[in-house]
């Protein structure tokens, strides 16, 4: 026996047509998911148009947390920079907390807080609550900006409390504010 | 004509007359390897992770028709981990591999479900994933080794390259020929410096992100090499070129982790894995050490790559 053997296969129709098959079935799964993608926005599961980065020059939207527990009355005010957040840095990532999470649980619920998704934040920051540290959650939008890099827009979304919650301004998206609407326990 | 094609892209992809070397079939297994490490890291790292989770806020996948809710509590999801350990494992060990990888696919998408139900979708698993998924495709379309091995590699060629095509495509389509610009990126970097932000506390650039900043030109080159990449990631499918394609898909994640902050670390390994000529240099470094020693392949590798004790016996 030589040191590196390989290894004939048998030939013939018989051991292609499974394969035939399988490849038949790959070109018709891509072929569905390529239709779907083409002819639909967004997520067909199994399929998926996988955008990331495909949108350029669009807008973003991106979550910071604040600790205000030293001026717990704050109610913040939309600001045009980040040099004056109210409170100091509360970083997520020593807390567990997922900031892709955090981003998309604001994106999602935004102008429609409920319950259900202020349980789902209130649960994600649970440490630093347990600790009696007073929170707020700033959206802060990027924009284009045809002479510099970009601008930014600090808007505080959401007061959090060991004992309650806050909503400070919804319906943001289109860049109008109402304040002080909600309060969710 | 279209025959030609497809004979030649099946050659290139699977290979199915070549013979097959020990070297391959090490590298086969190493494949599986890694698939099943980081498929097992995976379910112990979401297992954890979906305990904390409150709620389902956006339903991914299965979850559209299952509620996911009842993996979040009493160590449900924990459960899970451990079934999607143990099949995983019975199917690397070759017990009854096509069932048990099979049932490892549906623990898989069962987690990651479950993880991804807060709306946010990690990519980071997808080529992880995608793997687990062709073991046991190999499987049920053929009952022979070796060809399940070609097909099982072949088809994870063929995807990652479409994937990473696709990938360009996409930008060329959603935003056009001026994806590239470079003030595109610096919208990009103060995105992910905010993420940064708020992860660590700290709103600073690193030497990268500053270089792209310092001029459009720069930045726009730089979007220019990654999108020109990504388009080039079909030359996986040939055999000659994949090795150049997969250093550069390496160096264009190294590109967006710098820039952006966002590390494919899982899309890195494997694709030094699966595009690299690791069979010809562990064929070289068998045929080396057979020369000097006894002359034949040492058992431990014949044992690792599942090879019969006789070429005859396949």
């Amino acid at each position: 026996m030589t040191a590196l053997a390989t290894y004939p296969v048998r030939q013939g129709p018989l051991r292609r047509r499974p394969l035939h098959r399988a490849g038949m079935a790959v070109l018709v799964v891509w072929g569905v998911g390529l239709l779907f993608a083409a002819t639909h926005k967004g997520e067909f599961w199994p399929f998926s148009t996988y955008s990331m980065f495909s949108h350029a020059g669009q807008p973003w939207m991106r979550v910071v947390i604040r600790d205000v527990t030293s001026t717990p009355n704050t109610k913040g005010a939309v600001l045009d920079s980040l040099e004056h957040l109210e409170g100091d840095p509360l970083p997520l990532k020593p807390l567990g907390v997922l900031q892709k999470d955090m981003n998309r649980l604001f994106r999602v619920a935004d102008g429609q807080w409920n319950p259900e998704q202020i349980r789902v934040v209130r649960s994600a920051l649970s440490t630093p609550l347990s600790r009696q540290r007073v929170l707020l959650a700033y959206r802060i939008e990027g924009r284009p900006s045809p002479k510099g890099r970009w601008t930014v827009r600090a808007v505080p979304m959401l007061k959090i409390s060991p004992s309650e919650s806050e909503v400070l301004n919804v319906a943001v998206s289109a860049g109008s504010q109402r304040s002080g609407v909600q309060q969710v326990h | 004509m279209w025959k030609k094609i497809t004979t030649r892209m099946s050659d290139e992809l699977f290979g199915f007359d070549r013979p097959e070397t020990t070297g391959e079939r090490v590298r086969f297994r190493l494949f599986e390897l890694f698939a099943v490490v980081y498929a097992v890291y995976w379910a112990w790292d979401w297992g954890t992770y979906i305990q904390s989770i409150e709620g389902v806020v956006l339903p991914l996948g299965i979850a559209n028709h299952l509620d996911v809710s009842f993996m979040f509590n009493n160590g449900v999801s924990l459960v899970n981990a451990g079934v999607l350990t143990v099949f995983i494992l019975l199917g690397f060990f070759r017990v009854a591999p096509k069932w048990t990888y099979s049932l490892a696919v549906l623990a898989f998408h069962l987690h990651y479900a479950s993880r991804y139900s807060l709306g946010e979708i990690c990519h980071a698993s997808q080529f992880v994933g995608m793997s687990v998924l062709a073991l046991p495709i190999s499987m049920w379309f053929s009952k022979e080794p070796k060809t399940q091995r070609r097909f099982a590699l072949g088809a994870v060629y063929f995807f990652i390259g479409l994937g990473y095509v696709s990938a360009a495509l996409s930008k060329l389509i959603a935003t056009g020929p001026g994806w590239i610009q470079g003030r595109h990126l610096w919208l990009w970097i103060g995105e992910k410096s905010i993420d940064a932000y708020s992860k660590f506390g700290v709103l600073e650039h690193n030497w990268l992100q500053e270089f792209a900043l310092s001029s459009v030109t720069i930045s726009t080159m730089i979007l220019a090499v990654g999108i020109l990449t990504e388009a080039a990631g079909l030359l996986l499918w040939f055999r000659r070129t994949r090795p150049f394609i997969a250093v550069a898909c390496v160096g264009m994640h190294f590109g967006i982790y710098l820039s952006m902050n966002i590390m494919f670390d899982m899309f890195i390994y494997q694709l030094l894995l699966i595009g690299l000529p690791w069979d010809r240099w562990i064929d070289q470094w068998l045929n080396r050490s057979s020369a000097t020693s006894t002359g034949a392949v040492p058992r431990w590798v014949r044992a690792f790559a599942l090879e019969p004790r006789s070429p005859s016996l396949q």
